[in-house]
């Protein structure tokens, strides 16, 4: 039989108990509160090398499928994103539900100071939303390293 | 400890003691002492305890 130290015992006891309420509240936090990965509940792939003629990736652009609420598609391309930036207006208080797909290799979309944080993937469409409150210029950029031009590849979003 | 240091480098003692631990290490009672271990442990535990709430924290507030 095993010998286990008393204090060893209750540090392992802490250990184990630590790690069981840090993956309780992530998992629950994903049923309840929607925090989950950016391809649950939407998945679906497309032919990255068929963009130009898959619908809606044919043509992204932002549309208002309701009372300040938003659904930007966009594709992410070495080295930018489209729609133009120009484009990606909305007004403070809006909610933004990205659909984001690559028609090349693996780039990053992230807006700093917000959780819009993900991976692009060429093949499948990952999504995130995100409510802007304040108005201002927020930064999109690509946080995967891509290529030659990687650190040239942003765009933004205006909030009004 | 610099004299020990030395025997065990040269191969002294280990006749007479083998596997020989210091005293202040290995109690009679055969429990070893694990106070300051159980210290540093649960220093560790609690500085990733409050990083990780920390951290969820923040993600809540930019939710
Ligand atoms: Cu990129």
């Amino acid at each position: 039989m095993m010998h286990i130290h008393r204090l060893e015992k209750i540090w392992l006891t802490f250990g184990m108990a630590m790690l069981a309420v840090f993956l309780l509240i992530l998992g629950l936090s994903a049923f309840t509160m929607g925090m989950d990965t950016p391809n649950s509940g939407h998945d679906h792939s497309v032919h990255a090398a068929k963009l130009s003629e898959t619908p809606p990736f044919d043509h992204p652009a932002i549309t208002q499928i309701g009372d300040r609420e938003y659904e930007a598609v966009m594709t992410a391309w070495a080295f930018g994103y489209s729609p133009d930036q120009d484009q990606l207006v909305v007004p403070a208080g809006s909610t933004v539900h990205f659909s984001v797909t690559s028609s090349d290799v693996v780039h990053g979309f992230e807006i700093p100071g917000t959780n819009v944080n993900m991976m692009v993937l060429p093949g499948e469409v990952n999504h995130v939303s995100h409510k802007f409150d304040e108005p201002g210029e927020y930064l999109i950029l690509c946080n995967e390293y891509c290529g030659i031009g990687h650190q040239a590849m942003f765009t933004k979003l205006i909030v009004t | 400890m610099a004299q020990s240091v030395k025997n065990i480098l040269q191969g002294e003692d280990r006749k007479e003691k083998p596997g020989a631990v210091p005293a202040s290490e290995q109690p009679s009672s055969g429990e070893p002492q694990l106070k300051g271990t159980f210290a540093s442990v649960m220093l560790l535990g609690a500085f990733l305890l409050a990083a990780w709430v920390a951290v969820f924290i923040l993600y809540l507030y930019r939710k």
